[in-house]
C-alpha cells in the first residue's frame, strides 16, 4: 500500500490558493481589528478605526480614521487621526515583529466629541490598568483643606478623645517596655551572680595582706601568686559579662529616654495636630494655604503624564530578560505569552521615526499647526540601544504671539528609567480654579505655562509653573460652607480674604513634587497662598492661636500621667537596673585592684608563680 | 444535529474501506486540531499531511471531533506543561530564544504555553492513540458491525447523502 497520496495534492494545493486568498481579503478587516483590539486594551476605552488599507509586499500600511476615547471622558476622543501612514520592514514580519521605518500622520485633532460612547461595558481585568493606577494615584494625594467654617465655632474641647491620641498609647507602651526591660536586666544580673566572686577575692585579699616571700616561703609565695592569678583571672572573665550587660543596659535605657523625649515629643505634635483638625480651623501658614488653594488642579495636570509615563513603563521595559505576557483571546484558555529577546535581534515593535502634523482649531491662543516627531519607540529599548525622543513644536499660529515647545526622552535602555519631559508654552489658555473657601472662582486667563519633569527609576521630580497677569476673580455668593448660624467670624473673614484676593490681577503658581512617584511631596509656592496667609495672621492670627492653645491645654492634661508614669518607669530602670550593674563592676574592680597590689607585694618582681 | 453528523462519521468511518490502520493514523493526526488551538499554524502542516499521506480523511476528522471537548478539558495541564517547559526549564531557554528569533518558526506561536503544552501533549499522545486506535477499529469490524447492520437506523445513517461525499475521500 502506497503511504503518500498523490490525489491528495490537488485538494491540498486547492486548500492553500483558498488559505492565501482569504488571508488576502481579510488583511485589512484583521489589521483594523488588531488595532482596535490592542488599542482598546491599552487605553481601557474604546479605539475605532474606521479602514485599515494593507499593503504588504509595498510594506504599506495605511490607517483611516482612527478615534481614541478618553477614558476619564467616554464622549470625547483623547485623540482623533485622519489618517496614519506606515512603512513596514517585511522581513522582521516573519519573526512576528513590527518595525516601522516611518510614520506619518496627519489631521491629528485632540478633545474631539463623539457620536457614540467608548466606555467599556465590561472591560477585561487588565484593560486600563494603568489609567486606574494613575486614578487611584491622583486619589490617595493627601491635599489639605482650607475651610473658614471652623471660625464661627466654639471651641470644644471635649470632642477630644483620649483614645486618639499618639501619645497616651506610645507612654504606654514605653512604661511597659521599661518594665519589661528592668526585670529582664535584674535577672540577667542575678545569673551572672557576681557577689560570691567578688566576696572571694576580697578575702583572698585580705588574707595576703602583709604576706611576702619572707613571711611564707619561696614554695608558699609561689602557690598564693598562683592562686591570686587564677582568681584576677576568673574576675576578669565576670568582668567581660558585666561589661557586656552594662552596655546593653545603658543603650537600652537610652532608648528609653530617646522615646521619653523625642517619641512622646512627636507624638504631642501629632496630638495638637489632630485635636486642632477637630476644630477646623484654617491653616494660616503660606505652604500649608497653598496645595489647599491649587493642590487639585495640580494633581489633575500631572496625572495625564504619569499616564503616559507609566504606560511606557510597563511596555518600554529595560533588560533583555524573559517576558511574561497574557495570551491571545480565544474560546479556550489564553495561557500565556512568553517572549525571548536577544541581542541584535528585531524587538517585537520599533517605530524608528515618526513625524505627525497636528491642527488645534478654534480662535483660542493654542489655535494654530503643530509639528511633533518622535524617535525609537520600541517594545525592547535595551535592544534599540537608544532612549525614545519626541519633540512637538508649533508651525504657525493661528491667534496671538505664542510659541509652545516641548521636548522628552525617555531612556529606558537600563535601569534605573530616566524619563524627561520639558514643555513651555506661552500665551495659552491657563485653567479656571474653583477656591470653595471663599467662595470664588479663580480665572487664570491668558499666561504662560512651564513644566519640568524628571523620573530617574522611583523618585519624580517635577516643577511646574504657571503665570498670568490677566487673572479674573469671580464671587460665586453665598455663605461659608458648612458654618452654621451664627457664623460671624467665618462671614466677616471670607469678607476679609475676598477683599485680599479680588485685588490680585497677577498670579504665579509654582507646584513641586518630589520624592517616590507613589507618594511624592506637594509642594505650592503662590503669591495667593501669601497674600492669603498675610491676611488671616493679621485679622484672626491671635483667635486661631488662642483656639489652639486650648486644644494644646487639652491635650496636655489628658496626656499628662500617662507621660509622667513613663518618665517615672524609665528613671525606675536607671536607678535600679543600670546602678545595681554599675555597683557589681566598681565593686569586682576594687577586689581586682586589690589582689593585683597583693601580687606585686608577693613577688617583689621575682619570676615567680608562672 | 450537531451530534447525528458525528455520530455518522463514527459509523462511516469506522466501516470504511480503509484499513484499520489509515483510520487510526487519520484520527491520531485529527485529535491535534482538537487538543491544541486550531487557529495555529502548525495546523495547517497537519492539514497538508492528512491530504498527501494516505490516512483515512474521515479518521481524521473524526479524531478532531473526538478531542475538541478533551482539548477544552485539559487546557489547565496543557498550560502547566507549557508553563514548565518555557518559564521553569532554564536548559531550554537558549533554544526558545533561537526559535523565538528565527523567521517562520516564530510564527508557530510555540511561545504560547497552552500552544506549546498540547503541542507536546499531541506528540507523546500520537503513538499510543494510533495502536489503541488501530485496536479498537479492528475489533469493531470483527464483532460490532455484523451486529450494527441489522439496526434500522444504521442503515439510515449509512445511506445518507453525506456518506457518498465522504468516499470522495476514502483511502
Amino acid at each position: 500500500m502506497k503511504r503518500v497520496r498523490l490525489k491528495g495534492l490537488i485538494p491540498l494545493v486547492l486548500f492553500l490558493v483558498a488559505f492565501v486568498v482569504a488571508i488576502w481579503l481579510l488583511l485589512d478587516p484583521l489589521v483594523k481589528w488588531g488595532v482596535e483590539d490592542v488599542g482598546t486594551e491599552l487605553v481601557g476605552a474604546k479605539v475605532d478605526l474606521a479602514s485599515a488599507d494593507v499593503h504588504l509586499f509595498k510594506g504599506s500600511v495605511t490607517l483611516n480614521g482612527l478615534q481614541v476615547t478618553d477614558p476619564a471622558h467616554p464622549m470625547t476622543n483623547l485623540v482623533q487621526a485622519e489618517q496614519i501612514v506606515a512603512d513596514v520592514s517585511l522581513a522582521p514580519l516573519l519573526e512576528k515583529k513590527l518595525v516601522l521605518d516611518t510614520v506619518a500622520v496627519r489631521g491629528v485633532r485632540f478633545g474631539t466629541p463623539r457620536k457614540t460612547s467608548g466606555a467599556l461595558a465590561n472591560p477585561g481585568p487588565n484593560t486600563g490598568a494603568v489609567a486606574r493606577a494613575v486614578s487611584d494615584w491622583a486619589d490617595r494625594m493627601h491635599l489639605p483643606s482650607l475651610s473658614l467654617a471652623g471660625l464661627g465655632q466654639v471651641v470644644n474641647v471635649a470632642a477630644i478623645s483620649p483614645d486618639s491620641l499618639t501619645t497616651l498609647r506610645q507612654a504606654k507602651q514605653i512604661a511597659g517596655s521599661a518594665d519589661s526591660a528592668k526585670t529582664a536586666w535584674l535577672e540577667s544580673l542575678t545569673a551572672l551572680n557576681p557577689k560570691p566572686h567578688i566576696d572571694s577575692a576580697a578575702a583572698l585579699a585580705e588574707r595576703l595582706k602583709g604576706k611576702n616571700i619572707g613571711t611564707l616561703g619561696l614554695a608558699g609565695a609561689r602557690d598564693a601568686a598562683q592562686s591570686v592569678k587564677r582568681t584576677i583571672d576568673s574576675l576578669t572573665a565576670l568582668d567581660g559579662k558585666l561589661k557586656a550587660l552594662q552596655a546593653d543596659v545603658t543603650q537600652g535605657v537610652g532608648r528609653l529616654q530617646t522615646g521619653v523625649t523625642d517619641g512622646l515629643a512627636a507624638a504631642r505634635r501629632a496630638d495638637y495636630a489632630y485635636a486642632r483638625s477637630l476644630l477646623k480651623l484654617p491653616a494660616i501658614a503660606a505652604p500649608d494655604i497653598g496645595p489647599a488653594l491649587f493642590g487639585r488642579m495640580v494633581t489633575d495636570k500631572i496625572a495625564p503624564l504619569l499616564y503616559w509615563l507609566n504606560l511606557a513603563q510597563k511596555y518600554m521595559p529595560p533588560g533583555l530578560a524573559e517576558r511574561l505576557d497574557p495570551g491571545p483571546k480565544r474560546m479556550r484558555a489564553s495561557g500565556t505569552d512568553a517572549r525571548f529577546p536577544r541581542e541584535h535581534d528585531y524587538p517585537t515593535f520599533l517605530l524608528r521615526f515618526g513625524e505627525a502634523s497636528l491642527s488645534l482649531g478654534g480662535q483660542g491662543a493654542a489655535a494654530g499647526n503643530y509639528d511633533a516627531r518622535v524617535t525609537g519607540v520600541t517594545s525592547a529599548p535595551t535592544l534599540y540601544g537608544k532612549p525614545t525622543t519626541f519633540t512637538v513644536s508649533r508651525t504657525a499660529a493661528a491667534v496671538g504671539p505664542t510659541s509652545v515647545r516641548a521636548s522628552g526622552m525617555l531612556d529606558h535602555v537600563r535601569r534605573p528609567l530616566r524619563d524627561s519631559v520639558d514643555v513651555s508654552a506661552d500665551g495659552i489658555t491657563l485653567p479656571t480654579v474653583q477656591i470653595g473657601a471663599f467662595g470664588a472662582t479663580l480665572d487664570l486667563g491668558k499666561g504662560s505655562s512651564q513644566l519640568m519633569l524628571a523620573r530617574t527609576g522611583d523618585s519624580l521630580s517635577a516643577r511646574w509653573v504657571w503665570h498670568s497677569n490677566d487673572v479674573t476673580w469671580t464671587r460665586q455668593g453665598g455663605s461659608v460652607a458648612g458654618a452654621a448660624g451664627g457664623a460671624g467670624i467665618a462671614q466677616a473673614a471670607q469678607e476679609m480674604l475676598w477683599n485680599t484676593i479680588s485685588g490680585l490681577k497677577d498670579v504665579q503658581v509654582e507646584a513641586r513634587l518630589s520624592g517616590p512617584i507613589a507618594s511624592p511631596r506637594l509642594a505650592i509656592g503662590t503669591n495667593v497662598a501669601d497674600a492669603v496667609s498675610q491676611s488671616l495672621q493679621r485679622q484672626l492670627g491671635d483667635k486661631v492661636k488662642q483656639a489652639e492653645a486650648q486644644v494644646r491645654a487639652r491635650v496636655d492634661s489628658l496626656v499628662a500621667s500617662q507621660v509622667s508614669a513613663a518618665r517615672s518607669a524609665v528613671d525606675s530602670v536607671r536607678s535600679t537596673a543600670q546602678q545595681a550593674v554599675d555597683e557589681q563592676r566598681a565593686k569586682l574592680d576594687q577586689a581586682k585592684k586589690d589582689l593585683e597590689s597583693r601580687l606585686k607585694s608577693l613577688v617583689g618582681g621575682l619570676p615567680i608563680g608562672g | 444535529m450537531l451530534l447525528l453528523k458525528l455520530l455518522q462519521s463514527l459509523i462511516k468511518t469506522l466501516n470504511s474501506e480503509g484499513t484499520p490502520g489509515q483510520v487510526a493514523a487519520g484520527i491520531a493526526l485529527g485529535s491535534v486540531f482538537g487538543l491544541t488551538p486550531l487557529m495555529s499554524p502548525h495546523n495547517l502542516v497537519i492539514v497538508a499531511l492528512a491530504m498527501v499521506l494516505n490516512v483515512s480523511f474521515g479518521g481524521v476528522m473524526l479524531g478532531w471531533a473526538l478531542f475538541v471537548p478533551v482539548g477544552f478539558a485539559l487546557d489547565p495541564v496543557f498550560n502547566a506543561i507549557g508553563t514548565q517547559l518555557l518559564v521553569h526549564t532554564p536548559a531550554l531557554t537558549p533554544v526558545w530564544t533561537d526559535w523565538y528569533n528565527a523567521p517562520v518558526i516564530a510564527l508557530s506561536r510555540f511561545n504560547n504555553t497552552i500552544v506549546l503544552g498540547s503541542f507536546v501533549f499531541w506528540v507523546l499522545l500520537f503513538l499510543p492513540l494510533f495502536f489503541l486506535a488501530r485496536w479498537g477499529v479492528g475489533e469493531y469490524r470483527e464483532r460490532v458491525y455484523a451486529r450494527l447492520e441489522k439496526v434500522r437506523l444504521f442503515q439510515v445513517v449509512k445511506a445518507s447523502k453525506l456518506y457518498n461525499l465522504y468516499k470522495l475521500f476514502r483511502p
